[in-house]
């Protein structure tokens, strides 16, 4: 804490407990991954996994929130920017037409 | 932000220049600086506000951002609430029938050779029912009954009390022998004490006592005058005889010859007798390693009873003794009172109890009938018998009594900022006071808040001019402290 130090073993203890909870905090999203700005999935705009959900150890955290299974998402930026293409709008029957895409292979 | 200040968890002791603020759901307590002091003076004054309006009123002396921070950090303590808490479920909290036992009292004899006025015991020469002396039968059932419900404890104690214990050595000697054999097949270590007037010791029974390393506690009340005004012998023709006489020279035998453990003298106080830096020298004197002070329990009217008058004697008392701790502390020199080492343990620990104390939790006593009481206090109190060792502990009347008493069921509590450490008070001086031992002790709060405070400044103190004395000299070894600090 800024404004108080602690004094007593407790206090350091409550510090300690508090300091942990707040990274877990700063994880939170406002409401699902559609309102972020999400430069793809599988990459990010540099090519590389950073900071990514795609990564399976960013899949872990972001899978305790409300956005879920990024990795069944193509990488609509960098790999596959047309793979919705085929939907118009985001009707019932639409999704149907999404494309399945696979990795290139050389 | 809707914001809802508790004064139940901030209390505020000033120590020179500073403030400590104590947040009491925790009992943490941290250096405020001029931000968080003005953010709890403006709570105190506007117990409902909003962030927006304390960072206006605060604005021209700490920025918005500052403010925001200190308010944050108070809602973390539960200084500020931001919503209605939920309603807290009063029962059950405990139940004891899955609760382990850790300590148990045993009341080898139930008869003194002393006639001290001011003896909680009902009669003075044999109290209630029990019989005279516990027999072996009983004791060894009774050491039974402790195996069984130890659980997973490693260790367990026997606390041998009376009346005066001494006068069933024989039966003491028994029951040490049975409960290390018992220990040896269980696999859990056995730790005896006693609390005695000391008048009986031989050096046959303080070898015993070396050999066993018993923890003693030699009830003594200070240098002649004080001592003999209520620790009495009753002669055959009804007079009162002073017993410290007889004392002194076993005591003195006693602390030359048992090296095992620390001694313990324990002090009743009583009115009159309520000069607490001579007590302590004459009996520190003496060689007892720690002097523990209690203030007496007695009903309305009782001759030796404190009045708030006396309570404030004592309290001086305790200060003037806790400067000479804290100059000696300073040399890196420990000083046995009890009392405040016990207080900075707790404060240094951030104690925070539910219960004032152990009894009826890991802590049972046993007449010599084998009924089971709360504590050493209570045999013959019919209203706090639970169960016999050979019939069984009566679970749904303990659990009764035990959430009752449970901190979070007395309002008052609730309000007090040392409910951590305190949770009320003693069950039996309840008892003796309201007729009820679930009730907290209304006259000894005022006593205790101002104590405890005493005590912050001397652990402040202590910390920051001899930064790790409270750890090496006060925590090690204490029983009381929690283990992961000693």
């Amino acid at each position: 804490m800024k404004h108080l130090k602690a004094a007593n073993h407790k206090a350091e203890m409550v510090e300690t407990a508090q300091a942990a909870q707040e990274d877990v905090v700063g994880m939170a999203m406002p409401s699902g991954c559609t309102t972020i700005f999400n430069p793809g999935w599988e990459a990010n705009m540099w090519g590389g996994t950073n900071g990514m959900c795609a990564p399976m150890e960013a899949d872990l955290l972001s899978c305790a929130n409300v956005c879920w299974w990024p990795a069944q998402v193509p990488d609509s930026l960098q790999s596959s920017p047309e793979w919705a293409k085929a939907c118009s709008g985001m009707n019932q029957e639409d999704w149907k037409n999404f494309e399945v895409v696979f990795p290139k292979v050389d | 932000m809707e914001l809802q200040f508790r004064p139940e968890n901030a209390h505020a002791v000033a120590y020179g220049e500073r403030t400590i603020l104590v947040a009491a759901k925790s009992m943490s307590l941290f250096v405020m600086d001029p931000v968080s002091d003005a953010v709890l003076f403006y709570a105190k004054a506007h117990p409902r506000s909003t962030l927006e309006r304390i960072t206006q009123e605060l604005a021209g002396r700490f920025s918005p951002e500052e403010v925001a921070e200190t308010v944050r950090e108070f809602v973390k303590l539960h200084i500020f609430m931001t919503e209605q808490p939920k309603p807290k479920p009063i029962l059950p909290v405990v139940d004891i029938e899955h609760f382990p036992l850790g300590s148990l009292v045993l009341n080898v004899a139930n008869k003194c050779n002393l006639h001290c006025t001011y003896c909680y015991e009902p009669e003075n020469a044999k109290y209630g029912p029990s019989p005279v002396q516990m027999d072996w039968d009983m004791a060894r059932t009774s050491v039974d009954f402790l195996f069984q419900r130890a659980g997973k404890n490693r260790e367990v104690n026997l606390i041998f009390f009376g009346g005066e214990a001494l006068l069933n050595f024989k039966l003491m000697r028994e029951v040490v022998a049975y409960a290390e054999e018992k220990g040896g097949e269980c696999g859990k270590k056995v730790e005896f004490s006693l609390t005695t007037n000391g008048t009986l010791l031989t050096d046959e029974i303080i070898d015993f006592f070396q050999e066993h390393r018993f923890g003693l506690t030699v009830s003594m009340d200070g240098p002649k005058d004080l001592h003999d005004r209520r620790r009495s012998f009753l002669t055959n023709r009804g007079e009162r005889k002073g017993s410290y006489d007889l004392l002194l020279p076993r005591v003195k035998r006693l602390l030359q010859r048992y090296n095992a453990r620390p001694v313990v003298a324990r002090v009743t106080v009583t009115k009159g007798s309520v000069a607490i830096a001579r007590i302590y020298d004459h009996l520190s004197g003496l060689g007892f390693f720690e002097v523990g002070f209690s203030p007496v329990t007695a009903k309305n009217g009782e001759e030796y009873g404190l009045e708030p008058a006396d309570l404030r004697q004592v309290l001086a008392g305790f200060k003037e003794l806790g400067r000479l701790y804290v100059e000696r502390a300073l040399r890196n020199q420990y000083t046995g009172f009890s009392n405040l080492s016990t207080l900075l343990t707790d404060i240094h620990a951030g104690t925070n109890k539910l219960f004032p104390c152990g009894a009826g939790l890991g802590l049972l006593d046993v007449d010599g009938n084998g009924d089971v009481y709360l504590c050493h206090r209570f045999p013959g109190t019919e209203e706090h018998k639970y169960g016999n060792v050979k019939e069984g502990l009566q679970y749904d009347r303990l659990n009764e009594f035990l959430n009752g008493a449970h901190v979070d069921n007395k309002p008052v509590c609730q309000t007090c900022w040392i409910r951590g450490i305190c949770g009320g008070g003693c069950y039996h001086e309840a008892y003796t006071q309201f007729g009820d031992g679930a009730l907290p002790n209304l006259h000894y709060c005022d006593f205790l808040r101002e104590w405890t405070e005493y005590g912050i400044g001397v652990y402040m103190e202590l910390q920051e001019k001899n930064p790790g004395f409270v750890e090496t000299y006060v925590l090690r070894g204490r029983g009381d402290a929690p283990k992961e600090l000693t």
